[in-house]
């Protein structure tokens, strides 16, 4: 009767501590729903009169063409790019042409952040102008659907290795301190999907330092299992 | 002790799979201009460490294979 006691009462504490680890992954997952359909949703127009068309998300220092598409135009020219930094480039560029796209190869793309660029070109004879957006990350991502989700892996990874080592399963130990080496080598190389500081390198550094640490530390418990 | 063995056969079968990534991600942010110096020096051990990981784990499979069998 005391043995069925004790293993009814063993059975509810695993039940407990299994919820109060699935507890807080149940609600950052409807945080992270949540969060996205809030994003989505439309309040009405709140950008200024001048509008601008978006090109996307383009990764940091890499190369990617600018276009701008024109049926009836004989050229386009770039003829300035403002920076994230506020800085304008004024510049007087023939885009190449390619049946009605016209489009400009742009390598300059250190700087994190917004960046506008104007062209001008002969639309049906007359001159005019167009300013056009684009943003660029470290990983050529955004959103925040996007951080929410690097965040919830972040979190399990971390989670994983730290429950591997507090129940003294070496196995999972060391497959978690391996992926916490990924994700901070992962960091360091795309930055948290739209940051990228001495911040998100330094939280890069602890990471790969911990995940090695628990990996050697679960390593050498192994040995001593032996 | 069978649970060892297979979760380090795990360890294993996974961290080889993974190393190759690893590595190029490593050499990715060498590359970057970000990180110049010690930091790009130690963040080139990362590699090694990896697979030196990956082969203790082995070792110690093997050893325990041996111990049990009455060789070691």
């Amino acid at each position: 009767m005391q043995t069925i006691h004790l293993k009814n009462k063993k059975e509810e504490r695993g039940r407990l501590i299994i919820m109060k680890v699935i507890s807080p992954f149940i609600l950052l997952f409807l945080f992270s729903f949540s969060f996205s359909f809030i994003s989505s949703l439309n309040f009405g127009d709140t950008t200024s009169s001048f509008s601008t068309t978006d090109l996307g998300t383009f990764k940091q220092n890499t190369c990617f063409d600018l276009y701008q598409t024109c049926d009836d135009c004989s050229y386009v020219n770039l003829t300035a790019i403002k920076y994230p930094n506020g800085t304008i480039e004024t510049m007087n560029l023939d885009m190449i042409k390619t049946n009605q796209d016209f489009t400009y190869n742009f390598c300059n793309s250190t700087l994190l952040g917004d960046y506008t660029y104007t062209v001008a070109g002969d639309k049906r004879g007359v001159y005019s102008i167009e300013t056009m957006s684009f943003e660029v990350t470290p990983s050529g991502k955004d959103g925040n659907e996007n951080i929410v989700f690097f965040i919830f892996i972040i979190l399990l990874i971390y989670a994983i290795t730290f429950l591997g080592l507090f129940n003294g399963n070496a196995p999972v130990t060391i497959l978690g301190g391996m992926a916490m080496v990924f994700l901070g080598v992962y960091m360091i190389n795309n930055g948290v999907i739209i940051y990228q500081d001495t911040l998100t390198n330094y939280f890069s550094y602890l990471t790969i330092g911990i995940g090695a640490l628990f990996s050697l530390s679960a390593g050498y418990d192994l040995y001593q299992d032996l | 002790m069978l649970g060892n063995i297979i979760g380090g056969f795990i360890v294993i079968l996974v961290g080889v799979t993974l190393a190759p990534t690893v590595a190029n991600e490593v050499a990715g942010a060498q590359a970057n201009t970000n990180i110049t110096g010690a930091s790009s020096t130690i963040l080139g051990l990362t590699t090694l460490f990896y697979n030196l990981s990956i082969a203790s784990t082995a070792i110690g499979i093997a050893a325990q294979g041996l111990r049990n069998s009455g060789l070691m």
